[in-house]
């Protein structure tokens, strides 16, 4: 995932532009001259700055740089499709987890990534069932982190 | 009765040890897969080591951060690939070696190496953090303000070729530290209405974000599996070392003396390290035609450099709570979410904690000797892992890490959030670790910064004049202007302007 300088430098501006104007919502404190908003406008501002600075290093090699490469070094797009994968396992522990429980969630998420990685689904399975095992004695157990049973509730208690 | 002495009980106790050896192992075993980090390693340990006091904690964190710095030799002398970036500088050079056979004699003196460059940087460290910290008592917010400046302006020049891009990133982390309630009247900024933002970005998981999950997005795009490691013996690793060690003598205490120099300066660490103290070996060498063709010399001087800068980057994190890399960054966030300020103050308020720190920096690299020879002795069965099994089940590590530390799933969106970031900027060319020292220092940055501008009602010459406030801005401006100065001298000259590193 390789931009331009340009397009970089732009979305800098443009998260600059937005957090300034929040920070000009902020209010004073009555009889101070200095409150929360002076340092937000000091980044704010400084990184407007640098965001200009990397537009004009990208506009130079226009040409040659392209916009956006979504490839690795060596172009090879398929790789891009793990990055995605693993965001997206992410994302499912976030919204699932909560419902479906600690164990069923991590187990799915770390055999479909072990599927995707390596292929041999038998010993991903399996590999995959010990990790959620002992990660969930270490943390749950031991260290007395409430991971969520989820679906599983109703066998525990 | 030196305090030293009295934190040796702190320290030599069977949980503390315990605890050393578990993390050693972890260290070790990190060091050694490629991908993984001694950073990731700090950053993966910081949820376990949560629940622990604060002795234990830290002790485990520089123990697995000084093996894990080692090991990274191990996949850089048997495959070619440095299983840190600390190894990376000297990887090609250590590899030549074994494939002349060589291979127990790189391993062996890298391991040396490790050690006595490590003790160095400790020695230092438990000679100058004291000596600077009574210094730093008389500091008021002036002095922390630039040295906060200088600090992360150090970090935007040595972290990468571009200062613009370490600018970017520093501004970054210093951005995300203005979200929650400010400092001066409690007004909530850029929350998003989301409550568990009131307290700001929850420092742990987003470096676990930025550490682990990151170096996870890069690994599965382009991992292809490291070779197998060639079948060579591997446990006559002190033979001729001593010979070496003899002949190289003036390498280990160069290469101990720059790693401990670059540890110290806020944002490089020991890869850094290494490669500055790799130059200069070559530079200084009466035989430099033989580096890159297997010569041990430059090892000795980056192998004990990487080792050095390790305890090195703990002077300015004790002394003035700014990290000299991102490893201490980590250990500093850890200290300030546990409600201890690091400072000079923790040295009159906690020094067992200051004196279990050396102690537990002596253990640690003297134990790198007997523990790093049965990490090479075992490094072929442990390089045998595939890679792709290690990555989702440190994407899980991660989840359940950035979970723990306020039992909140909140923490687990900050890791995903600031690991894409840290990915991104990675893959163009952003350094992480001026990200990350922001994110640290950001909230002491502005603190320091809103009680001086009122001190002085916004008179911004106050903030020189007390003497050292003035020397440290001074020096702080010199270097935010020095290259726009230089660029107007070549210009001026006329001296075209060499092309910028991406």
């Amino acid at each position: 995932m390789r931009f331009n300088d340009a397009v970089l430098g732009a979305a800098l501006i443009a998260f600059a532009i937005v957090a300034f104007l929040e920070a000009r919502t902020f209010p004073q404190v009555p009889g101070q001259n200095y409150g929360a908003a002076l340092f937000p406008l000091i980044i704010a501002g400084a990184l407007g700055f640098s965001g200009m600075l990397l537009v004009v290093s990208g506009a130079r090699r226009w040409r040659v740089v392209p916009l956006a490469d979504f490839g690795d070094a060596n172009g090879r797009a398929g790789r891009f499709f793990n990055v995605a994968l693993v965001i997206a396992a992410l994302l499912f522990y976030i919204l699932a987890s909560e419902q479906l429980g600690f164990i069923p969630t991590a187990f799915i998420i770390v055999a479909v990534l072990l599927l995707r990685l390596r292929g041999r689904p038998v010993s991903s399975l399996a590999i995959a069932a010990a990790t959620v095992f002992v990660i969930h004695l270490v943390f749950s157990r031991w260290l007395l982190v409430p991971l969520p049973w989820g679906v599983l509730e109703p066998l525990v208690y | 009765m030196h305090p030293i002495i009295e934190a040796l009980p702190l320290v030599l106790n069977f949980e503390v040890l315990g605890t050393m050896l578990a993390a050693a192992a972890f260290g070790l075993l990190v060091g050694c897969i490629p991908g993984l980090t001694a950073t990731m390693a700090t950053a993966l340990l910081v949820p376990i080591t949560f629940f622990m006091d604060p002795v234990p904690a830290i002790a485990a964190m520089v123990t697995a951060t000084a093996m894990a710095i080692f090991a990274g030799d191990l996949p850089g002398a048997l495959l070619r690939v440095p299983g840190t970036p600390a190894s990376a500088a000297y990887a090609a050079e250590a590899y030549a070696m074994t494939q002349k056979g060589q291979g127990e004699q790189a391993l062996g003196t890298s391991l040396v190496c490790s050690a006595i460059g490590g003790l160095f940087g400790t020695v230092v460290l438990v000679i100058f953090a004291p000596m600077l910290a009574e210094v730093a008592l008389q500091f008021t917010q002036f002095e922390y303000f630039w040295l906060a400046c200088l600090g992360l302006t150090c970090a935007v020049f040595v972290s990468t070729a571009s200062p613009l891009r370490g600018a970017v990133a520093l501004l970054i982390g210093l951005f995300l530290a203005t979200v929650g309630l400010d400092v001066t009247a409690g007004h909530p900024r850029y929350t998003l209405g989301i409550p568990d933002l009131l307290g700001g970005v929850a420092f742990i998981p987003a470096m676990i974000g930025m550490f682990a999950v990151a170096e996870i997005l890069r690994n599965v795009m382009s991992d292809g599996d490291v070779p197998a490691p060639p079948l060579q013996s591997l446990l006559n690793v002190f033979r001729g070392v001593g010979a070496i060690l003899r002949r190289y003598w003036r390498g280990i205490a160069r290469g101990s003396v720059i790693g401990t120099g670059v540890g110290i300066l806020p944002g490089a660490g020991g890869d850094i390290g290494a490669w500055v103290s790799y130059a200069v070996s070559k530079r200084f060498s009466r035989e430099p035609e033989k580096f890159g063709t297997g010569h041990v010399e430059g090892i000795v001087d980056a192998g004990s450099a990487n080792n050095a800068a390790l305890s090195g980057a703990w002077v300015p994190a004790l002394v003035f709570g700014i990290p000299g890399d991102s490893i201490t960054a980590i250990v500093i966030g850890v200290l300030y979410v546990k409600g201890m300020n690091p400072g000079p103050m923790i040295f009159i308020n906690s020094p067992e904690l200051i004196y279990g720190v050396f102690v537990a920096f002596f253990i640690a690299n003297l134990a790198l000797i007997p523990l790093g020879f049965v990490a090479i002795a075992l490094a072929r069965h442990i390089l045998r892992i595939p890679r792709a099994v290690i990555w989702p089940i440190v994407l899980l590590l991660s989840i359940v890490g950035a979970y723990a530390i306020n039992n909140s799933l909140f923490g687990v969106v900050i890791m995903l959030a600031m690991g894409i970031l840290a990915f991104i900027m990675e893959e163009n060319g952003f350094p992480v670790a001026p990200t990350i020292l922001g994110l640290v220092l950001g909230p002491m940055l502005e603190g320091n910064f809103m009680t001086a501008m009122i001190k002085s009602d916004g008179n911004m010459l106050a903030f020189f004049e007390r003497p050292i406030a003035a020397v440290l801005g001074i020096l702080t401006l010199a270097v935010w202007f020095l290259p726009v100065l230089m660029m107007g001298w070549r210009h001026w000259r006329g001296a075209p302007s060499g092309p910028r590193p991406a």
